[in-house]
């Protein structure tokens, strides 16, 4: 189901917490809102959610307006960051709780949740308590709570925040299967740049209460529009330019040609370091420091330039080398 | 054998026995206190319970059930039902003044955990300084407010519910609003530091999953304030049985309830084997009830 959300505001007091954000979501998509902590993408999933009022600007879902109506009255069902789950109630009566608000008979509610627990592989849990299950399971409660509902979006508020690492990869897998699965549209909270890469069609990466950029996860990471969108995703090789040709620019390092257009006379342009190679042809550094990863190490030229290169390749400190990179790689920041 | 029932206890390895012994040392300053000012006054008041008044207002020390036949409305004249109606007014007026303490506590409660930090201060003044007042000097203010020439008793004149002129007291709903003045912040303080603690998670959570009104308090606010209103309903409904300045000086002798009657025993009417009895009977219902109010709320605890 399709989620519009157009001029959007927010103030807490004096801090802005939402400015002026349009977002729009395609039926059964994956989007995720990335950011800091305090760039406003809780706050914009709770006005979805409608546990949030926007100070001004509409939210419509299938081209009805719902940001007037309470949380309660939306169809749209959110996992909770901590899972929020009722300990006094077994797994099933929290996963029925949603359906029996809506005064489905018992019977037909216990028989929809068993149904849900199953999907996410809770069999055989139903008359536990949250505090006697682990983080993991605790979660798939939460999902199995919110998916029951059969919401037109499921809103995920960082959702892995609370499990430990080698859990969380599990836990991106599952998400991503089941949404899927289910061709629901989904809508996650998180600041981890790998979980939103790992699970998203799409990526909003927010700042200070606005949208900095919206757009298919790998479209987000390859080609960021700004410094703040490519330093958020990892990128560290930020490069003063200035413009010599349509497609070329003159650095500190040299002359290079870049394949997008450049809109700019000085900016700035940025490479991964993985997009770096050693060649013959290429621009002559010095190696301050080789740092070793296991499968790769990464060389800090003099300058602060960052190259990723294979472990095996016998560098040390001290050395000179040639590197290049082709010109798709350079990423030119609108600013 | 007896070596290995040994427990590790701060770090040492000791004899359950010796543990005991150990404890009861502690103990004992508390168990002398409990013993001389609750334990020996209780005997006491056993033993002049069955003892009888002499012409002038001593306890003549021979044994009698005459005050037992008394409580339960034996006199004179034959049965009668006022002292079972005055304990059953008690009950009532206490039980009605702690549900109302409660029902007005939570409203009260939301109220102040939401104030920002910086006025709290004086919203928590406004319901403690009239705490920390003598309860005569409330209970005199009250019957200030109630009295004819101010606004509560000529709101109520103007609609018909009292004669113009009249104060608002002797009254049942007079007696109510001392009642509730005087316990409102025993119930109102517990619920307000469980209120201030909330998770406000699991109400979100149950809006979010379309619960209504009454279904998000009884699941996601009732579970976390209840031990507070259990707390709240100790500390009110025991000295609400036995209060007696509020019903006397704004009831009146038509709502007389079982502290006045014990007041009046050992006061005006130096009647000291009776009013021993009946306090021996409000202490009964007390307990009783206690009793029934703390296994209903394990029981809801335990699910």
């Amino acid at each position: 189901m399709s989620l519009i959300a157009y001029a959007l505001w927010k103030n807490y007091d004096a801090v802005q917490a939402i400015a002026n954000v349009d977002l729009k979501v395609e039926s059964g998509e994956f989007v995720t809102l990335l950011g800091p902590s305090g760039c406003g993408k809780t706050t914009l999933l709770r006005m979805i959610a409608g546990l949030e009022k926007p100070d001004n600007g509409i939210i419509m879902l299938d081209g009805e307006y719902i940001h007037d109506l309470p949380a309660n009255q939306r169809p749209i069902n959110t996992v909770f960051q901590s899972y929020a789950l009722f300990p006094h109630l077994t797994v099933l009566e929290n996963v029925a709780y949603g359906l029996l608000a809506r005064k489905f008979s018992k019977a037909e509610a216990y028989e929809r949740s068993r149904r849900t627990l199953d999907m996410v592989r809770l069999q055989g849990m139903e008359t536990r308590y949250p505090q006697q299950m682990s983080g993991g399971q605790k979660q798939r409660v939460a999902i199995a709570r919110a998916l029951v509902n059969e919401p037109s979006i499921l809103l995920l508020d960082e959702p892995m925040s609370a499990l430990d690492a080698k859990l969380r990869i599990q836990v991106q897998i599952e998400i991503r299967e089941l949404q899927q699965k289910l061709g629901k549209t989904f809508i996650m909270v998180t600041h981890d740049q790998n979980e939103a890469l790992a699970v998203s069609d799409r990526i909003a990466v927010m700042e200070a209460g606005c949208i900095r950029q919206f757009g298919p996860a790998k479209t987000v990471f390859d080609k960021p529009h700004s410094r703040f969108v490519a330093d958020f995703l990892g990128t560290e090789n930020f490069i003063e330019a200035e413009k010599i040709g349509d497609h070329s620019v003159r650095t500190l390092w040299g002359d290079f040609t870049v394949e997008d257009p450049i809109p700019w006379e000085k900016g700035t342009l940025t490479v991964r370091p993985e997009n770096m190679y050693l060649a013959a042809e290429g621009i002559t550094a010095r190696v301050t420091t080789t740092l070793y990863r296991g499968p790769y190490q990464i060389l800090i030229l003099e300058g602060g330039l960052r190259m990723q290169i294979d472990a095996k390749i016998p560098v040390r400190s001290g050395d000179e080398i040639h590197w290049t990179c082709s010109p798709d790689s350079w990423v030119v920041l609108h600013g | 054998m007896a070596d290995n029932n040994n427990i590790i206890y701060n770090g040492e390895l000791v004899s359950p026995k010796a543990l005991r012994k150990r404890a009861s040392v502690f103990l004992l300053p508390g168990l002398l206190w409990i013993g001389f000012f609750l334990a020996l006054p209780c005997f006491g008041l056993i033993a002049v319970s069955f003892a009888e008044r002499s012409e002038y207002g001593a306890v003549d020390w021979i044994f009698t059930f005459e005050n037992m036949k008394r409580l339960v409305g034996f006199d004179l004249f034959g049965w009668s039902a006022d002292n079972f109606w005055i304990l059953a007014r008690s009950v009532m007026v206490a039980a009605v003044s702690t549900g109302l303490c409660i029902a007005l506590s939570y409203p009260l409660a939301f109220f102040l955990a939401s104030r920002p930090a910086r006025n709290k201060g004086i919203w928590m003044a406004l319901l403690l300084v009239p705490f920390w007042t003598n309860l005569v000097i409330r209970t005199y203010a009250w019957l200030i407010v109630l009295a004819p020439q101010f606004p509560p008793a000529r709101i109520a004149a103007s609609f018909g519910w009292i004669q113009p002129g009249a104060p608002l007291y002797p009254s049942m709903v007079a007696v109510y609003i001392g009642m509730i003045s005087t316990f409102l912040p025993f119930v109102a303080l517990p619920l307000y530091t469980a209120v201030d603690k909330l998770d406000w998670s699991l109400v979100e959570a149950s809006r979010d999953l379309r619960a209504g009104f009454f279904r998000t308090f009884r699941h996601a606010i009732w579970p976390q304030t209840k031990a507070a209103v259990a707390v709240g309903i100790t500390l009110t409904l025991v000295p609400a049985m036995g209060m007696f300045v509020v019903p006397d000086m704004l009831g009146g002798a038509k709502y007389m309830l079982i502290g006045n009657l014990i007041q009046q025993q050992f006061g005006t009417s130096r009647d000291w084997p009776f009013g021993a009895a009946l306090s021996l009977a409000l202490m009964a219902i007390t307990l009783a009830s206690l009793l029934l109010f703390n296994r209903n709320s394990e029981k809801g605890g335990a699910q």
